[in-house]
């Protein structure tokens, strides 16, 4: 029985390392590659100044995520929503590498310092 | 020079095909990009957010930024002007010469877009021809190949934002694979470049002292001051007062940005982490960067002299391509294309690994696949932890490279062909006495 087990996960192995099915995950790889650059290409998401578009006080199209509206989920072209940082002035692109919080660094953009 | 070296496979004898090391490592590129690019269409579907570490994209004016990020001060090339514009130029003196290059060009753009292709084909048609005169055959030698330049987020990164980085994966390789055909005066020459380009290839130098070609090493030295004087005397006749102002523009960007934790997403260098860790409290970080490049050249030294320059030169390569891109306080992604010549070292050498140890590259493979696709599902509660995770990947592979050795039968540059795989180096040379 154990030794079906390890016959079973060795062709199983065999299979998934073919070289056709290789080739496959290629081909689905280019065809999305190709998909990802046409559409970042197309929906041109950097042509929306944000800065002069949102603000704390301006932001109808966005959904506020903290609750002095600091932080905002607006629309983008092609990707949905987007997070940004905002005070009185306008906004700015959030660090993707942060999330919804906000880091020290964000808070002092925020305070306009 | 890397053509010229390539040349059929022997007639009369049947092609092989991948062994297992290198077909789990076209299993894991694809997948991890399949992954990432299919998480990207459900995210933009069910409107997720940004799918990228970096915001550049989603900021005016910032889509292709990085090529003309100094085009106002190189339209003053060469006059006072120059030096008095807005903004740092974080480059040593050297990288004037290839960008004011490019910037003459009719179409700066066009031309990088060009250069970057024409450079990532040539490596992809030398792969190729190098697999293939190993005896592989040509279906697998393509599929390897190509499949490693499709995949390529360091590339992606590269043209999404036209970054200069492009010359120096330029020199590095040739000067990598220099030393592969024991070319060590070219070697010296690329790595010349390399460092008066970007300061933290002079790494690439110790493959030469690891040979003991120290008058290579000096034309190298030579190749950095040469090409170092020649773009200072480029941008002023006042060689001395041009070198003060670069130094300047360094010293205030390490003071400036080099601290911040800014665009962590996508900085993968080993300070990253510390940025990282210490993100909730925001220290400044700034008196730190002094000790730890200190702490970092110490430990470099140390770990060269009692064990990088014992290694293998696979392990070398790998090692010192790690360092070149993670020592730095800041690293971008797209410093990883530096990693590619150990990538494709590395492939030669499984095809000469034995099928009972394919096994023991494979951990080598799955590091490499991890650092070098998107991997953009890694988020948590929509932070992107890419960067952090790479950094990791690549301490582990700097790890994994100075404890477990890959002899290298192909460049006849160590002759450490008998030597089974994951045996001590003094073993090897043993086996490769008798």
């Amino acid at each position: 029985m154990r030794m079906t087990i390890e016959d079973n996960r060795t062709h199983f192995m065999e299979r998934l390392l073919s070289l056709p099915f290789l080739f496959i995950l290629f081909a689905f790889c280019s065809l999305l590659t190709a998909e990802e650059a046409f559409h970042l290409i197309r929906s041109h998401p950097n042509s929306i100044a944000f800065y002069s578009k949102y603000s704390v006080d301006h932001h109808s199209a966005c959904i506020p995520r903290s609750a002095d509206n600091t932080v905002l989920e607006c629309p983008t072209q092609g990707y949905g929503s987007i997070l940004l940082i905002c005070n009185h002035l306008g906004c700015g692109v959030k660090e993707p590498s942060t999330g919804l919080v906000v880091d020290p660094m964000e808070a002092k953009r925020i305070r306009g310092e | 020079m890397i053509m010229t070296s390539a040349t059929a496979s022997t007639p009369g004898t049947t092609p092989r095909s991948l062994p297992y090391a290198l077909r789990f490592f076209l299993f894991a590129i694809f997948s991890f990009d399949i992954a990432s690019l299919g998480y990207n269409l459900i995210a933009r579907a069910l409107g997720y957010g940004i799918p990228y570490s970096f915001a550049y994209f989603f900021a005016p004016q910032f889509f292709f930024s990085d090529l003309f990020e100094f085009r106002e001060r190189f339209h003053h090339y060469g006059r006072p002007e120059f030096f008095t514009q807005h903004g740092y130029f974080m480059y040593p003196p050297g990288m004037t010469l290839p960008y004011a290059a490019l910037l003459a060009t009719p179409s700066p753009r066009a031309t990088f877009f060009a250069l970057t292709l024409a450079t990532v084909l040539f490596f992809v048609v030398c792969l190729f021809r190098a697999l293939r005169t190993r005896g592989v055959e040509g279906g697998s030698a393509a599929l390897l190949s190509v499949g490693i330049a499709v995949t390529s987020y360091p590339l992606i990164t590269v043209l999404l934002r036209t970054n200069l980085e492009i010359f120096v994966w330029i020199v590095t390789t040739c000067g990598l694979w220099s030393v592969y055909r024991r070319r060590y005066i070219w070697a010296a020459v690329f790595f010349g470049f390399a460092t008066a380009f970007k300061i933290y290839p002079f790494l690439f130098f110790s493959l030469l002292l690891a040979h003991r070609r120290y008058r290579e090493l000096a034309i190298g030295i030579l190749t950095v001051l040469g090409v170092t004087w020649l773009a200072l005397r480029l941008l002023s006749p006042h060689v001395g007062y041009a070198l003060r102002w670069d130094l300047d523009q360094l010293r205030a960007l390490g003071g400036a940005y080099v601290a911040a934790p800014v665009s962590l997403g996508y900085d993968h260098s080993f300070f990253a982490l510390i940025k990282f860790a210490t993100l909730p409290w925001l220290p400044n970080l700034a008196p730190l960067v002094r000790p730890y490049t200190w702490i970092v050249a110490v430990g470099g030294l140390v770990f060269y002299f009692t064990r990088i320059n014992k290694l293998p030169l696979v392990n070398q390569f790998i090692i010192l391509s790690v360092l070149a891109v993670t020592i730095a306080p800041v690293s971008y992604d797209y410093t990883l294309l530096s990693l590619y010549p150990s990538l494709a070292l590395l492939c030669l050498s499984a095809l000469d690994t034995a099928p009972r140890d394919q096994g023991k590259l494979v951990p080598f493979f799955l590091l490499y696949a991890t650092i070098l696709t998107p991997q953009s599902y890694i988020i948590l509660h929509r932070a992107h932890f890419y960067g952090e995770l790479r950094a990791l990947c690549l301490l582990v592979l700097v790890i994994l490279a100075a404890v477990r050795l890959i002899p290298d039968r192909t460049s006849g540059a160590e002759n450490l062909a008998a030597a089974p795989l994951g045996n001590s180096h003094a073993e090897i040379l043993s086996a490769d006495s008798q």
